[in-house]
């Protein structure tokens, strides 16, 4: 695992335990919606499927209930990654609340990297009821992808 | 159909007034919606005129904008008046308007728009002292229009034209119902302007205005290169905001005077929410949660929110700022607003195909979606997960 270190500008901070200790240990938020990315989240949870617990869900009802400033938020304070994750195309249960969320997720996309957020840290998914499997698989893959780019500047240094 | 307006006693602003106040008097319009000195004061304001003797403050051309009117134009418009209003916008007020109209704030069936080659405008303090080199508090403006209408100018003598300005894509009539042509005219004879739309016709049929002008010759010359000129000018903005704010200590630092007084986003015409969110209650934290963000990295600089005001307000008009620069002037802080806002939408909004105040039958670019675009966006980017 290859860990960059951002240059610092500031004072390390001492209380983030994970940037204190050894491995970098990636704090994902992922938004779900209710109807399928956190069924699916739960159907793995029963089956035990295993996934690294750097991951906080928010259940949201709709991902076209995501607004942007969510997603903001959570780099500001600290997040080192975002998912929205809903319904396959045509399975919302809003009728297209999933297509007005890709555009959303296009519109950071443009705008986070000019502040040296990765685009790489914001992904959005359609995971369905059912993909019990594909939801740790998801997981488990974003977390080594993210351990690999490092932790957020934002996560290091109070954003004003 | 273009038509021509004689030049009166070499004055452009005295052949102007007389144009709105012919207006007015033939009944062509109700009430007209041009910026006028407060008091005899510098300063001027979009003003609501209904009587025709009221023209004399008024300053059609000119380098102060200190209120986008797109904006005034909605409120003008957001349920019917029963009148007709003709209203006399730069080219980024008109932006405004058109942006607003697609989220139903306002409507164009009372007004008709009168748009013009742009005077361009000043910072505030390179204002203050422009006014104050002329007679009666104000500067030259006859001779402000003679220059910026000759030739592409980012300066006009002294005077360096505000950094919005100096970038602006289109400071020319577009989706405007009446369209004032100045580049290259030859202003002591005459102004020529030209009708877009019907309402632009009967407009300019009721003052007897008929089909005798010509676009200045020289005009579409001269937008090539002023075009040119001002591509090169955004390619070196946005060199420099990216450099300037390219990492969240950078952003720290670009906003670190600022008071999050939200003056840039009152001033903003393409703000449209009925109630910011930065005014509500989701953003009244308990002081709980200032001890934890504290604590979380040793301290937390209050107030706080400031970046996450600006990246929101990035995101919400990511693809419609129209780059008039106001945010910059109403800045009690000097930060350079509207430089980043120009920077980063200007690019946000080509990922949508956009370009705002373009066209009204453009929908905004979140309020639609297609069932099979961007799909490259979804997944994680890798083939053994989709
Ligand atoms: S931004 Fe463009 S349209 Fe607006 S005042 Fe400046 S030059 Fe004119
Ligand atoms: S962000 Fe600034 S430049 Fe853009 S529309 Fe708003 S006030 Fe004008
Ligand atoms: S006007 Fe200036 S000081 Fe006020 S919130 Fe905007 S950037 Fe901050
Ligand atoms: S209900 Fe799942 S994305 Fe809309």
């Amino acid at each position: 695992m290859t860990q960059t270190v951002m240059e610092p500008s500031q004072a390390t901070p001492s209380k983030i335990p994970s940037l204190t200790g050894e491995a970098f240990e990636p704090v994902l938020i992922a938004f779900v919606c209710n109807w399928c990315t956190y069924t699916a989240a739960d159907l793995a949870g029963t089956s035990r499927l295993s996934y690294p617990d750097n991951v906080r869900l928010v259940r949201v009802m709709c991902t076209g209930m995501v607004d942007p400033q969510y997603v903001i938020k959570a780099f500001l304070e600290g997040a080192d990654a975002v998912l929205v994750s809903g319904c396959h195309p045509g399975d919302c249960h809003y009728i297209n609340g999933n297509y007005k969320a890709r555009r959303r997720i296009l519109l950071l996309k443009q705008i986070l990297p000019r502040f040296g957020i990765d685009a790489k840290r914001l992904r959005l998914t359609w995971i369905g009821a059912s993909d019990g499997i594909e939801f740790a698989q998801t997981m488990t893959r974003f977390v080594k992808d993210i351990k690999e780019i490092g932790p957020c500047q934002a996560r290091q240094q109070p954003v004003i | 159909m273009i038509a021509s307006i004689q030049t009166k006693n070499q004055s452009i602003t005295r052949t102007l007034q007389d144009f709105f106040a012919d207006l007015l008097k033939t009944g062509a319009v109700d009430a007209v919606l041009v910026p006028s000195r407060i008091s005899e004061s510098l300063y001027v304001k979009p003003c609501l005129i209904t009587s025709a003797d009221q023209m004399d403050p008024t300053v059609p051309l000119g380098p102060g904008f200190f209120v986008n009117a797109g904006p005034m134009v909605s409120r003008l418009t957001r349920t019917k008046a029963g009148a007709t209003i003709g209203v006399w916008l730069r080219p980024c007020e008109v932006r405004a308007f058109v942006e607003l109209t697609k989220l139903r704030q306002g409507g164009r069936e009372e007004v008709v728009i009168l748009s013009m080659d742009c005077p361009m405008a000043l910072s505030r303090k390179d204002y203050e002292d422009w006014a104050a080199q002329g007679d009666e508090g104000l500067g030259d403006v006859d001779t402000w229009i003679h220059t910026v209408y000759q030739k592409p100018v980012t300066q006009v003598d002294a005077w360096p034209v505000a950094r919005a300005c100096q970038v602006c894509e289109s400071p020319y009539p577009v989706n405007a119902d009446v369209s004032v042509m100045l580049y290259g005219a030859d202003l002591d004879k005459e102004i020529p302007v030209r009708a877009d739309t019907e309402k632009g016709e009967k407009l300019l049929a009721a003052l007897d205005l008929t089909d005798g002008g010509q676009e200045p010759e020289p005009r579409n010359a001269l937008l090539a290169n002023l075009t040119a000129d001002r591509t090169a000018a955004f390619q070196a903005l946005d060199e420099e905001m990216r450099v300037r704010t390219g990492s969240i200590d950078a952003l720290n630092r670009f906003f670190s005077a600022c008071v999050n007084c939200h003056n840039c986003r009152s001033v903003c015409p393409a703000c449209y929410c009925k109630e910011c969110v930065f005014n509500t209650d989701a953003v009244a934290y308990a002081p709980t949660q200032y001890l934890s963000w504290a604590d979380k990295w040793g301290q937390v600089p209050m107030p706080n929110d400031t970046v996450f005001f600006h990246l929101t307000r990035l995101a919400h008009i990511g693809c419609t700022c129209v780059g008039c620069g106001q945010c910059t002037l109403a800045c009690p802080s000097q930060i350079p607003v509207a430089d980043l806002f120009i920077s980063v939408t200007r690019n946000v909004r080509n990922a949508f195909d956009y370009v705002p105040g373009r066209d009204d039958a453009e929908p905004l670019p979140l309020s639609v979606f297609q069932e099979s675009e961007f799909t490259d966006i979804v997944g994680m980017g890798n083939k053994e997960v989709t």
